[in-house]
């Protein structure tokens, strides 16, 4: 039975599968942690997406497979809502090093500065390969990319996801952010309601949310 | 014959026992240090190009080279290079002129100075204090100023921090603005910038005005930091072209000669500065310009290294150290991610949890 879409990326891909659980849909998911992502450790290639060297996402895979009974698990024509490309935590932390910050209009950085193209080439670098790889999916089934919130403002945080989303749609990739969407700004952070106990992800209700809204705009059924 | 000072002078103070018979390789102390340092004494680099050598030689020595503007952590090397980074201690490109040295002093020390930001025809903007310092520009002229004053407290970071401030002199050529009298460091016109021959004066500086200006940085950077140590060298590297009307050798000569005559003075004007004879090692007669490459321009690395070579000879780092750490924050936020990810990674296998 096909799903009614694919979960496809880290951690914060919880909360949408509890959402849609609540709803009556039934989700597949392929998760594995957003260091795994963020170190590039998959590929997609002639039998679809792949991970490499992490053996929790091969089980993942692996239980797809046999239970839709083909090898690219992606293509097999549900949805994917995606949160892969993003991984913030690990990308911002490196820049937090030698207290750089990213610029933005309007801001007085008290630190070294990164230009825009500074941080687009670096986030390029370490985010080329999910871009490709996105495209690549994208290009044989409905692939919809979910932008994480944000808890906590940390330095650089919204400025790298503005560039990350920024990338993503040039590549012509549908990205859906759910701050900006549904919380009126791309720069809000989640509201406390929404938090899973965690205090870094977020609850199904937020996942409700989004779900709803992918419906709403037609993305979902 | 009667007494006079030449007979008590040692062997290097006469040219036949001091350059003559020893040849080139056997040149011996043509520089001490006029200061002892601590073993862990930290040192912060700019000037011309020629400078460049003297930081990559302190770090390959893991000598405490301060960089004040690092890239962010994990930049990819590549990255670094195409944004100059880890050039000089902070991200000033070339600072070709004593003029140059006195703006970016007065820019350290909050003194505001205008400085002027160019548009290209693609709609880019850079600061034409360092015009090649990103290869694309900047994407606003905001952008621009924040980036140039994130540099300028830097900069004032390496005047603070450091033990040694080397700088090295370049050119004595250099072009204003007639109306501001801003110090461009290429003339606009030549990689960034549109030329103006309204706006644009060449200007070769004199003895006097750069012996001004050095002083007036120099006046900057006691005042923020009253133990810094000067150490001036001249570059040995020739003009690569003059707008002089001389000929460029002529130019050339010109311009290392009143360089060398500053720096000398300035030298012998102060405790706190001190001249390292870069230039003599490579351009003067005995070198026989053995050390440049066949454009008779580059210094070739074997000259470099016979530099450095005379430089750590020289230096006296005597003193104790002082357990002088140069820190980032990459421990700290490096365990914080880590945390995080530990936290996602057991969220993750707890759905696998069939209980």
């Amino acid at each position: 039975m096909v799903p009614d879409f694919i979960l496809l990326g880290d951690s914060h891909t919880i909360a949408l599968e509890d959402a849609a659980r609540q709803m009556e849909l039934t989700p597949a998911a392929l998760r594995f942690s957003g260091a795994a992502w963020h170190t590039g450790r998959f590929i997609h290639g002639d039998e679809g997406f792949v991970p490499r060297a992490i053996p929790a996402g091969m089980r993942a895979l692996n239980r797809l497979r046999a239970e839709f009974g083909v090898a690219d698990v992606l293509a097999i024509g549900a949805p994917i809502l995606t949160t892969v490309g993003f991984h913030l935590g690990l990308l911002a932390s490196p820049l937090g090093w030698h207290r750089h910050e990213i610029f933005t209009e309007g801001a007085a950085p008290q630190g070294p500065v990164l230009s825009q193209a500074f941080a687009t080439a670096y986030m390029s670098h370490y985010r080329a390969r999910h871009l490709r790889t996105l495209r690549r999916i994208a290009r044989g089934a409905r692939l919809v990319v979910i932008a994480p919130p944000v808890f906590t403002e940390t330095a650089n945080s919204f400025a790298l996801r503005d560039l990350i989303i920024a990338q993503m749609r040039a590549a012509d990739l549908t990205v859906f952010d759910p701050l900006e969407t549904l919380f009126g700004s791309a720069h809000s952070l989640l509201p406390a309601a929404m938090v899973a106990q965690d205090g870094r992800h977020a609850n199904a209700d937020y996942g409700v949310k989004v779900l709803q809204s992918l419906a709403a705009e037609g993305i979902l059924a | 014959m009667s007494d006079n000072p030449y007979k008590s002078l040692p062997p290097k103070s006469f040219w036949r026992t001091g350059v003559a018979e020893t040849g080139l390789f056997g040149l011996k102390n043509l520089w001490r240090s006029v200061w002892p340092l601590p073993q862990d004494a930290v040192f912060a680099t700019f000037g011309s190009c020629f400078a460049q050598h003297i930081s990559r030689a302190l770090m390959a020595r893991q000598m405490n080279w301060l960089n004040a503007e690092p890239a962010p952590g994990r930049t990819p090397v590549e990255l670094e290079r195409a944004y100059n980074y880890g050039v000089f201690t902070a991200r000033t490109g070339n600072i070709y002129t004593a003029a140059q040295l006195l703006l970016w002093a007065r820019l350290a020390s909050g003194a505001a100075q205008k400085i002027e930001i160019w548009q290209d025809e693609t709609g880019r903007w850079h600061d034409l204090l360092r015009p090649k310092i990103e290869p694309q520009g900047f994407i606003s002229r905001a952008e621009a100023s924040a980036s140039l004053h994130g540099t300028a407290r830097a900069f004032a970071r390496a005047i603070r921090e450091a033990d040694v401030f080397v700088f090295t002199l370049g050119l004595t050529e250099g072009w204003v603005n007639a109306e501001t009298g801003f110090a461009y460091p290429i003339c606009p016109g030549t990689g960034a910038g549109a030329f103006d021959p309204a706006q644009h004066r060449f200007h070769n500086y004199t003895y006097p005005e750069i012996r001004a200006d050095l002083e007036a940085a120099l006046a900057i950077m006691w005042a923020m930091n009253p133990a810094l140590k000067i150490l001036l060298t001249v570059s040995p590297v020739p003009l690569v072209a003059t707008a002089s009307a001389d000929h460029v050798l002529v130019a050339t000569t010109y311009s290392k000669s009143v360089l060398r005559a500053v720096a000398g003075d300035v030298a012998r004007a102060h405790q706190a500065v001190d001249y390292f004879p870069s230039y003599e090692i490579i351009a003067s007669p005995p070198a026989r310009a053995t050390f440049f490459e066949p454009n008779m321009r580059s210094v070739a690395s074997d000259g470099v290294a016979f530099v450095m070579r005379h430089f750590f000879e020289g230096l006296d780092l005597s003193l104790p150290a002082r357990g002088t750490v140069l820190t980032s924050r990459e421990a700290e936020l490096t365990a914080a991610a880590e945390a995080e990810e530990l936290v996602c990674e057991e969220m993750i296998l707890e759905r696998f949890n069939g209980a």
